[in-house]
Protein backbone atom coordinates (compact mmCIF):
# COMPACT_ATOMS: atom_id res chain seq x y z
CA UNK A 1 0.00 0.00 0.00
CA UNK A 2 1.06 3.18 -0.53
CA UNK A 3 1.37 5.42 2.75
CA UNK A 4 0.60 8.95 2.88
CA UNK A 5 2.70 11.33 5.20
CA UNK A 6 0.62 13.32 7.25
CA UNK A 7 1.79 16.83 8.15
CA UNK A 8 0.70 18.88 11.16
CA UNK A 9 2.21 22.20 12.17
CA UNK A 10 1.31 23.37 14.71
CA UNK A 11 1.60 27.02 17.07
CA UNK A 12 -0.12 26.50 19.97
CA UNK A 13 -0.07 29.14 23.13
CA UNK A 14 -2.62 28.37 24.93
CA UNK A 15 -3.95 24.96 26.61
CA UNK A 16 -7.27 25.45 24.70
CA UNK A 17 -5.54 26.10 21.74
CA UNK A 18 -3.15 22.68 22.68
CA UNK A 19 -6.64 20.95 23.43
CA UNK A 20 -7.59 21.27 20.24
CA UNK A 21 -4.36 20.29 18.29
CA UNK A 22 -5.13 17.12 20.71
CA UNK A 23 -8.46 16.77 19.45
CA UNK A 24 -7.42 16.87 15.99
CA UNK A 25 -4.24 13.99 16.15
CA UNK A 26 -7.39 12.03 18.30
CA UNK A 27 -9.89 11.90 15.33
CA UNK A 28 -6.81 10.81 12.64
CA UNK A 29 -5.62 7.95 15.26
CA UNK A 30 -9.64 7.02 15.69
CA UNK A 31 -10.65 7.28 12.16
CA UNK A 32 -7.24 5.94 10.06
CA UNK A 33 -6.15 2.97 9.37
CA UNK A 34 -2.04 2.71 11.33
CA UNK A 35 -0.70 1.20 8.13
CA UNK A 36 -1.88 3.86 5.95
CA UNK A 37 0.12 6.76 7.03
CA UNK A 38 3.02 8.20 8.98
CA UNK A 39 2.33 11.10 11.65
CA UNK A 40 4.29 13.91 11.02
CA UNK A 41 4.15 17.08 13.87
CA UNK A 42 5.85 20.23 13.49
CA UNK A 43 5.38 21.75 16.53
CA UNK A 44 6.23 25.00 17.16
CA UNK A 45 4.06 25.40 20.77
CA UNK A 46 5.18 28.18 23.04
CA UNK A 47 8.12 27.75 25.32
CA UNK A 48 6.68 26.87 28.99
CA UNK A 49 2.96 26.03 27.99
CA UNK A 50 2.21 22.27 29.19
CA UNK A 51 2.76 19.50 26.55
CA UNK A 52 -0.69 17.74 27.63
CA UNK A 53 -2.24 16.31 26.49
CA UNK A 54 -0.89 15.18 24.21
CA UNK A 55 1.23 12.79 25.62
CA UNK A 56 -0.30 12.22 28.60
CA UNK A 57 -3.68 11.60 28.84
CA UNK A 58 -4.32 10.62 25.55
CA UNK A 59 -1.59 7.72 24.99
CA UNK A 60 -3.38 6.32 21.84
CA UNK A 61 -1.91 9.14 19.40
CA UNK A 62 1.44 8.10 17.68
CA UNK A 63 2.87 10.67 16.46
CA UNK A 64 6.26 9.03 14.24
CA UNK A 65 8.25 12.20 14.11
CA UNK A 66 7.77 15.09 16.24
CA UNK A 67 9.82 17.82 15.05
CA UNK A 68 10.25 21.00 17.22
CA UNK A 69 11.99 23.88 15.69
CA UNK A 70 13.58 26.14 18.22
CA UNK A 71 11.80 29.34 16.89
CA UNK A 72 8.60 30.33 15.09
CA UNK A 73 9.62 29.87 11.73
CA UNK A 74 5.59 29.88 10.19
CA UNK A 75 3.10 27.76 8.58
CA UNK A 76 4.77 27.52 5.05
CA UNK A 77 8.37 26.70 6.54
CA UNK A 78 6.94 24.21 9.07
CA UNK A 79 5.08 22.24 6.00
CA UNK A 80 8.15 22.38 4.18
CA UNK A 81 9.98 20.70 6.93
CA UNK A 82 7.37 18.35 7.72
CA UNK A 83 7.86 17.02 3.94
CA UNK A 84 11.70 17.06 4.24
CA UNK A 85 11.18 14.67 6.88
CA UNK A 86 8.79 12.46 5.47
CA UNK A 87 10.01 8.36 5.01
CA UNK A 88 10.87 7.39 1.65
CA UNK A 89 8.43 4.66 1.54
CA UNK A 90 5.76 7.11 1.38
CA UNK A 91 3.90 8.06 -1.56
CA UNK A 92 1.74 10.63 -0.39
CA UNK A 93 1.56 14.15 1.27
CA UNK A 94 -1.30 15.33 3.16
CA UNK A 95 -0.60 19.35 4.83
CA UNK A 96 -3.57 19.52 6.65
CA UNK A 97 -3.99 22.33 9.61
CA UNK A 98 -3.89 21.41 13.63
CA UNK A 99 -7.71 22.79 13.55
CA UNK A 100 -9.10 20.15 11.43
CA UNK A 101 -11.37 16.89 12.19
CA UNK A 102 -11.62 14.30 9.96
CA UNK A 103 -13.79 11.24 9.97
CA UNK A 104 -14.31 7.67 9.12
CA UNK A 105 -12.91 6.94 5.07
CA UNK A 106 -11.19 10.69 4.86
CA UNK A 107 -7.48 9.42 3.57
CA UNK A 108 -9.08 6.34 1.56
CA UNK A 109 -11.90 8.62 -0.31
CA UNK A 110 -9.03 11.28 -0.76
CA UNK A 111 -6.33 9.28 -2.24
CA UNK A 112 -8.81 7.43 -4.55
CA UNK A 113 -9.11 10.27 -6.62
CA UNK A 114 -5.68 10.29 -7.02
CA UNK A 115 -4.83 6.71 -7.36
CA UNK A 116 -7.22 6.45 -10.22
CA UNK A 117 -5.29 9.31 -11.33
CA UNK A 118 -8.69 11.90 -11.71
CA UNK A 119 -6.42 14.72 -10.21
CA UNK A 120 -2.94 15.35 -8.91
CA UNK A 121 -4.26 17.55 -5.97
CA UNK A 122 -7.71 17.28 -4.12
CA UNK A 123 -9.25 18.96 -1.12
CA UNK A 124 -12.33 17.76 1.18
CA UNK A 125 -15.18 19.87 1.48
CA UNK A 126 -14.51 22.38 4.92
CA UNK A 127 -16.65 24.84 4.59
CA UNK A 128 -20.02 24.99 6.74
CA UNK A 129 -23.47 23.52 4.30
CA UNK A 130 -26.68 23.16 5.88
CA UNK A 131 -28.29 19.02 6.30
CA UNK A 132 -29.81 18.99 2.06
CA UNK A 133 -26.48 19.62 0.56
CA UNK A 134 -24.83 17.03 3.03
CA UNK A 135 -27.21 14.46 1.50
CA UNK A 136 -27.33 15.61 -1.90
CA UNK A 137 -23.23 15.42 -1.52
CA UNK A 138 -23.73 12.10 -0.34
CA UNK A 139 -25.17 10.90 -3.36
CA UNK A 140 -23.23 12.55 -5.51
CA UNK A 141 -20.97 10.91 -8.36
CA UNK A 142 -16.93 12.01 -7.98
CA UNK A 143 -17.20 14.62 -10.76
CA UNK A 144 -19.35 17.01 -8.06
CA UNK A 145 -17.77 19.84 -6.72
CA UNK A 146 -17.10 20.93 -2.97
CA UNK A 147 -16.23 23.97 -1.26
CA UNK A 148 -12.53 24.17 -0.15
CA UNK A 149 -10.82 25.66 2.40
CA UNK A 150 -6.95 26.44 3.83
CA UNK A 151 -7.39 23.21 6.19
CA UNK A 152 -5.86 20.32 4.19
CA UNK A 153 -4.82 19.35 0.91
CA UNK A 154 -3.23 15.65 -0.50
CA UNK A 155 -1.20 15.52 -3.34
CA UNK A 156 1.67 13.33 -4.49
CA UNK A 157 5.85 13.88 -3.43
CA UNK A 158 6.29 14.25 -6.97
CA UNK A 159 3.29 16.88 -7.73
CA UNK A 160 4.94 18.90 -4.60
CA UNK A 161 8.39 18.48 -5.37
CA UNK A 162 7.04 19.90 -8.83
CA UNK A 163 5.05 22.82 -7.23
CA UNK A 164 8.52 23.61 -5.57
CA UNK A 165 6.43 23.27 -1.92
CA UNK A 166 5.35 26.22 0.47
CA UNK A 167 6.42 29.71 -0.41
CA UNK A 168 8.16 30.11 3.24
CA UNK A 169 8.06 34.08 2.92
CA UNK A 170 4.62 33.42 3.95
CA UNK A 171 4.11 32.57 7.84
CA UNK A 172 0.38 32.47 8.00
CA UNK A 173 -2.65 34.32 6.43
CA UNK A 174 -1.68 34.13 2.91
CA UNK A 175 0.38 30.91 3.35
CA UNK A 176 -2.26 28.95 1.84
CA UNK A 177 -3.18 31.69 -1.17
CA UNK A 178 0.29 31.32 -2.00
CA UNK A 179 0.97 27.88 -2.32
CA UNK A 180 -2.06 27.48 -4.44
CA UNK A 181 -0.36 29.68 -6.93
CA UNK A 182 2.41 26.92 -6.60
CA UNK A 183 0.14 24.22 -7.83
CA UNK A 184 0.24 23.27 -11.58
CA UNK A 185 -1.91 19.66 -12.88
CA UNK A 186 -5.16 19.02 -11.83
CA UNK A 187 -7.08 20.26 -9.30
CA UNK A 188 -10.18 19.14 -6.82
CA UNK A 189 -12.46 19.93 -4.14
CA UNK A 190 -14.45 16.91 -4.04
CA UNK A 191 -17.81 17.10 -2.08
CA UNK A 192 -17.11 12.98 -1.30
CA UNK A 193 -15.00 13.60 1.46
CA UNK A 194 -16.13 16.26 4.43
CA UNK A 195 -14.54 17.35 7.19
CA UNK A 196 -14.64 20.09 10.26
CA UNK A 197 -12.59 22.48 10.24
CA UNK A 198 -13.03 25.02 12.87
CA UNK A 199 -11.00 27.68 10.92
CA UNK A 200 -8.33 30.04 11.95
CA UNK A 201 -7.59 28.03 15.11
CA UNK A 202 -3.67 27.96 13.32
CA UNK A 203 -3.91 31.45 12.73
CA UNK A 204 -5.28 32.99 15.52
CA UNK A 205 -2.69 31.59 17.92
CA UNK A 206 -0.50 34.12 17.14
CA UNK A 207 -0.30 37.64 19.65
CA UNK A 208 -1.90 40.53 17.52
CA UNK A 209 1.17 42.21 16.94
CA UNK A 210 2.76 38.93 15.09
CA UNK A 211 -0.60 38.84 13.38
CA UNK A 212 -0.93 42.20 12.51
CA UNK A 213 2.96 42.24 11.56
CA UNK A 214 2.10 39.01 9.32
CA UNK A 215 -0.73 40.85 7.56
CA UNK A 216 1.19 44.05 6.44
CA UNK A 217 4.14 42.06 5.21
CA UNK A 218 2.63 39.67 3.59
CA UNK A 219 -0.01 41.34 2.31
CA UNK A 220 2.25 43.25 0.08
CA UNK A 221 4.69 40.34 -0.46
CA UNK A 222 1.09 38.38 -2.50
CA UNK A 223 -0.11 41.71 -4.19
CA UNK A 224 3.26 41.69 -5.79
CA UNK A 225 2.81 38.37 -6.72
CA UNK A 226 -1.03 39.25 -8.23
CA UNK A 227 0.81 40.58 -11.01
CA UNK A 228 2.31 38.21 -12.28
CA UNK A 229 -0.91 36.12 -13.03
CA UNK A 230 -1.91 32.36 -12.80
CA UNK A 231 -4.62 30.08 -12.91
CA UNK A 232 -5.14 27.39 -10.55
CA UNK A 233 -6.42 24.73 -13.08
CA UNK A 234 -9.53 23.37 -11.02
CA UNK A 235 -11.41 20.42 -12.84
CA UNK A 236 -14.55 21.62 -14.27
CA UNK B 1 -40.66 12.97 18.51
CA UNK B 2 -38.08 16.19 18.67
CA UNK B 3 -34.58 16.69 20.46
CA UNK B 4 -34.29 20.41 22.17
CA UNK B 5 -30.50 20.61 21.52
CA UNK B 6 -29.34 23.25 24.49
CA UNK B 7 -26.11 24.74 23.66
CA UNK B 8 -24.78 27.56 26.37
CA UNK B 9 -21.62 29.23 25.16
CA UNK B 10 -19.40 31.49 26.99
CA UNK B 11 -17.08 32.49 24.46
CA UNK B 12 -14.11 34.85 25.54
CA UNK B 13 -12.19 34.90 22.11
CA UNK B 14 -12.58 34.46 18.48
CA UNK B 15 -11.10 30.90 17.96
CA UNK B 16 -13.87 29.88 20.55
CA UNK B 17 -16.03 31.47 18.91
CA UNK B 18 -15.00 29.42 15.85
CA UNK B 19 -15.21 26.67 17.73
CA UNK B 20 -18.86 26.98 18.89
CA UNK B 21 -19.49 27.72 15.24
CA UNK B 22 -18.08 25.01 13.94
CA UNK B 23 -20.23 22.50 16.26
CA UNK B 24 -23.27 24.00 15.74
CA UNK B 25 -22.37 23.52 12.05
CA UNK B 26 -21.91 19.82 12.37
CA UNK B 27 -25.22 19.73 14.19
CA UNK B 28 -26.78 21.65 11.16
CA UNK B 29 -24.72 19.08 8.66
CA UNK B 30 -25.38 15.87 10.46
CA UNK B 31 -28.92 15.68 11.62
CA UNK B 32 -32.33 15.85 10.27
CA UNK B 33 -33.78 19.37 10.08
CA UNK B 34 -37.36 17.85 11.37
CA UNK B 35 -35.49 15.54 14.45
CA UNK B 36 -34.31 18.93 16.89
CA UNK B 37 -34.61 22.23 17.55
CA UNK B 38 -31.54 24.28 18.13
CA UNK B 39 -31.63 26.74 21.33
CA UNK B 40 -28.21 28.69 21.94
CA UNK B 41 -28.08 30.17 25.39
CA UNK B 42 -25.39 33.16 24.35
CA UNK B 43 -23.08 34.23 27.38
CA UNK B 44 -20.98 36.19 24.95
CA UNK B 45 -19.08 38.67 27.34
CA UNK B 46 -17.25 40.53 24.77
CA UNK B 47 -19.75 42.81 22.93
CA UNK B 48 -17.58 42.61 19.70
CA UNK B 49 -18.03 38.51 19.30
CA UNK B 50 -21.70 38.89 19.48
CA UNK B 51 -22.60 39.25 15.88
CA UNK B 52 -20.47 36.19 14.59
CA UNK B 53 -22.85 33.23 14.07
CA UNK B 54 -23.44 36.05 10.83
CA UNK B 55 -19.46 36.27 10.12
CA UNK B 56 -19.14 32.95 9.39
CA UNK B 57 -16.43 32.43 6.55
CA UNK B 58 -19.52 31.33 4.15
CA UNK B 59 -22.54 33.60 3.59
CA UNK B 60 -25.10 31.07 2.62
CA UNK B 61 -24.35 29.74 5.98
CA UNK B 62 -26.78 29.77 8.60
CA UNK B 63 -28.37 28.30 11.79
CA UNK B 64 -31.86 27.33 12.31
CA UNK B 65 -31.68 28.83 16.16
CA UNK B 66 -34.83 29.02 17.34
CA UNK B 67 -34.33 30.87 20.32
CA UNK B 68 -30.85 32.68 21.33
CA UNK B 69 -31.18 33.96 24.45
CA UNK B 70 -28.74 36.40 25.44
CA UNK B 71 -27.13 36.60 29.38
CA UNK B 72 -26.42 40.26 30.07
CA UNK B 73 -24.30 38.53 32.63
CA UNK B 74 -22.04 35.68 33.44
CA UNK B 75 -24.91 33.53 34.65
CA UNK B 76 -23.43 30.14 34.53
CA UNK B 77 -23.72 26.98 32.77
CA UNK B 78 -25.83 25.21 35.32
CA UNK B 79 -28.25 28.48 35.11
CA UNK B 80 -27.99 28.37 31.57
CA UNK B 81 -29.00 24.98 31.08
CA UNK B 82 -31.90 25.56 33.08
CA UNK B 83 -33.11 28.64 30.73
CA UNK B 84 -32.80 26.29 27.90
CA UNK B 85 -34.80 23.42 29.53
CA UNK B 86 -37.18 25.85 29.73
CA UNK B 87 -37.31 27.54 26.20
CA UNK B 88 -37.56 23.87 25.01
CA UNK B 89 -40.14 22.14 23.55
CA UNK B 90 -38.61 18.60 22.41
CA UNK B 91 -39.79 15.60 24.06
CA UNK B 92 -35.72 15.10 24.48
CA UNK B 93 -33.51 17.16 25.40
CA UNK B 94 -29.87 17.36 24.87
CA UNK B 95 -27.00 19.04 26.95
CA UNK B 96 -24.11 20.17 24.70
CA UNK B 97 -21.32 21.50 25.33
CA UNK B 98 -20.41 23.89 22.42
CA UNK B 99 -16.98 22.16 22.01
CA UNK B 100 -18.21 18.62 20.74
CA UNK B 101 -18.27 17.60 17.36
CA UNK B 102 -20.82 15.54 16.25
CA UNK B 103 -21.30 12.77 13.25
CA UNK B 104 -23.63 11.51 11.08
CA UNK B 105 -26.70 9.92 12.28
CA UNK B 106 -25.61 10.68 16.00
CA UNK B 107 -29.01 11.57 17.35
CA UNK B 108 -31.39 9.18 16.41
CA UNK B 109 -28.90 6.25 17.28
CA UNK B 110 -28.61 7.77 20.66
CA UNK B 111 -32.46 8.38 20.94
CA UNK B 112 -32.58 4.41 20.24
CA UNK B 113 -31.34 3.60 23.69
CA UNK B 114 -34.59 6.22 25.60
CA UNK B 115 -36.94 4.58 23.10
CA UNK B 116 -36.01 1.33 23.74
CA UNK B 117 -35.89 1.80 27.33
CA UNK B 118 -32.20 0.95 27.15
CA UNK B 119 -31.30 3.52 29.86
CA UNK B 120 -32.87 7.45 31.16
CA UNK B 121 -29.30 9.25 30.40
CA UNK B 122 -27.80 8.67 27.19
CA UNK B 123 -24.30 9.91 26.81
CA UNK B 124 -21.90 9.01 23.35
CA UNK B 125 -18.13 7.59 23.43
CA UNK B 126 -16.01 11.06 23.77
CA UNK B 127 -12.65 9.50 24.93
CA UNK B 128 -9.91 9.04 22.35
CA UNK B 129 -9.33 4.99 21.76
CA UNK B 130 -7.37 3.52 19.14
CA UNK B 131 -8.35 2.73 16.01
CA UNK B 132 -8.74 -1.11 16.59
CA UNK B 133 -11.42 -0.49 18.94
CA UNK B 134 -13.04 2.44 17.05
CA UNK B 135 -13.55 -0.51 14.17
CA UNK B 136 -14.60 -2.92 16.30
CA UNK B 137 -17.42 -0.50 17.39
CA UNK B 138 -18.11 0.16 14.05
CA UNK B 139 -18.36 -3.13 12.83
CA UNK B 140 -21.35 -4.50 15.36
CA UNK B 141 -24.90 -4.33 14.72
CA UNK B 142 -27.18 -2.14 17.42
CA UNK B 143 -28.25 -5.58 18.95
CA UNK B 144 -24.64 -6.05 19.45
CA UNK B 145 -23.28 -3.00 20.48
CA UNK B 146 -25.88 -2.02 22.64
CA UNK B 147 -24.76 -4.47 25.28
CA UNK B 148 -21.07 -2.21 25.31
CA UNK B 149 -20.08 0.51 27.48
CA UNK B 150 -18.15 3.82 26.20
CA UNK B 151 -16.27 6.25 28.18
CA UNK B 152 -18.41 8.50 29.84
CA UNK B 153 -17.50 12.39 30.10
CA UNK B 154 -19.66 15.43 30.27
CA UNK B 155 -20.00 16.87 26.90
CA UNK B 156 -23.26 15.53 26.24
CA UNK B 157 -26.56 13.87 27.56
CA UNK B 158 -29.63 12.66 26.29
CA UNK B 159 -32.69 12.34 28.50
CA UNK B 160 -36.18 12.46 27.94
CA UNK B 161 -38.35 15.77 28.88
CA UNK B 162 -41.06 14.19 31.63
CA UNK B 163 -37.64 12.72 33.26
CA UNK B 164 -35.89 16.22 33.62
CA UNK B 165 -39.33 17.85 34.87
CA UNK B 166 -39.18 15.06 37.51
CA UNK B 167 -35.92 16.43 39.15
CA UNK B 168 -35.45 19.87 40.07
CA UNK B 169 -33.28 20.90 37.26
CA UNK B 170 -29.34 21.83 37.45
CA UNK B 171 -28.09 23.05 40.21
CA UNK B 172 -27.24 26.65 40.01
CA UNK B 173 -24.45 27.04 42.66
CA UNK B 174 -22.64 25.35 40.33
CA UNK B 175 -21.55 27.54 37.73
CA UNK B 176 -18.49 26.27 36.27
CA UNK B 177 -17.18 23.25 38.12
CA UNK B 178 -18.90 19.48 38.50
CA UNK B 179 -22.16 20.75 36.95
CA UNK B 180 -22.71 17.53 35.06
CA UNK B 181 -21.68 15.77 38.32
CA UNK B 182 -23.86 17.47 40.12
CA UNK B 183 -26.57 17.56 37.51
CA UNK B 184 -26.48 13.64 35.86
CA UNK B 185 -24.63 11.76 38.79
CA UNK B 186 -26.53 13.42 42.07
CA UNK B 187 -29.66 15.16 41.19
CA UNK B 188 -30.42 12.58 38.32
CA UNK B 189 -29.03 9.06 39.39
CA UNK B 190 -28.59 8.98 42.69
CA UNK B 191 -31.75 11.02 43.95
CA UNK B 192 -34.00 10.12 40.82
CA UNK B 193 -33.19 6.40 40.05
CA UNK B 194 -32.26 7.41 35.95
CA UNK B 195 -30.12 5.37 34.88
CA UNK B 196 -27.02 6.52 32.94
CA UNK B 197 -25.59 4.77 29.46
CA UNK B 198 -22.71 5.73 27.65
CA UNK B 199 -22.94 3.83 24.27
CA UNK B 200 -20.13 3.32 21.89
CA UNK B 201 -22.86 3.22 19.32
CA UNK B 202 -22.14 7.16 18.78
CA UNK B 203 -18.90 8.43 18.78
CA UNK B 204 -18.50 12.11 19.05
CA UNK B 205 -15.32 14.12 19.47
CA UNK B 206 -14.90 16.53 22.10
CA UNK B 207 -12.13 18.72 22.28
CA UNK B 208 -12.93 19.00 26.38
CA UNK B 209 -12.69 21.95 28.92
CA UNK B 210 -14.50 24.90 26.42
CA UNK B 211 -16.72 25.64 29.47
CA UNK B 212 -14.20 25.80 32.31
CA UNK B 213 -10.47 26.72 30.21
CA UNK B 214 -9.50 30.45 29.91
CA UNK B 215 -11.54 31.06 33.03
CA UNK B 216 -7.81 30.20 35.06
CA UNK B 217 -8.09 32.33 37.84
CA UNK B 218 -11.87 32.67 37.85
CA UNK B 219 -11.89 29.02 37.79
CA UNK B 220 -9.37 28.35 40.53
CA UNK B 221 -11.13 30.56 42.47
CA UNK B 222 -14.34 28.89 41.43
CA UNK B 223 -13.30 25.23 41.58
CA UNK B 224 -12.31 26.01 45.47
CA UNK B 225 -16.16 27.16 46.77
CA UNK B 226 -17.54 24.80 44.22
CA UNK B 227 -15.13 21.73 46.00
CA UNK B 228 -16.42 22.47 49.57
CA UNK B 229 -19.94 23.55 48.39
CA UNK B 230 -19.73 20.24 46.36
CA UNK B 231 -18.75 18.26 49.98
CA UNK B 232 -21.47 20.29 51.81
CA UNK B 233 -24.04 19.75 49.55
CA UNK B 234 -23.75 15.95 47.90
CA UNK B 235 -21.12 14.15 49.79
Amino acid sequence: MNKTSIIIPAYDTTRLQRWITSACLGNIAKYTERDEYELIFVDQRKEGLVPCPLNERFQKIDIDKWLKPKENIGCSAAMNLGAKNTSKNTEYLCFMHNDVLVWEGWLKTLRSFIEEDYCDVIFPTQSNYDRNDIKLMEKGDRHMRGNDDAGLILTTKEHFKESGGWDERFKTIYMEAAFRRRLSGRVHCTAKCVITHICCGTLWAWSDEEEAEAYSTEALIFNALGQEKKKINYLK
Amino acid sequence: MKTSIIICPHDQSLVWRNITIACLGNIERYTDREDYELIVIDQNPIARLSSEYERTPNAAFHFNIIDKYEAVEDIGYSAANNIGAKYATGDYLCFMHNDVFVWDKWLPKLRSYLEEDIGDIISPHQRLLGREQIKRWLGMSHQEISGERGLYDAGMNLMRRKDYDKTPGWDEDFKIRFPETVFITKICQDRHGLRIISTPEVIITHICGLITKGRDEHNRIEGEEAALMYKKKYQ
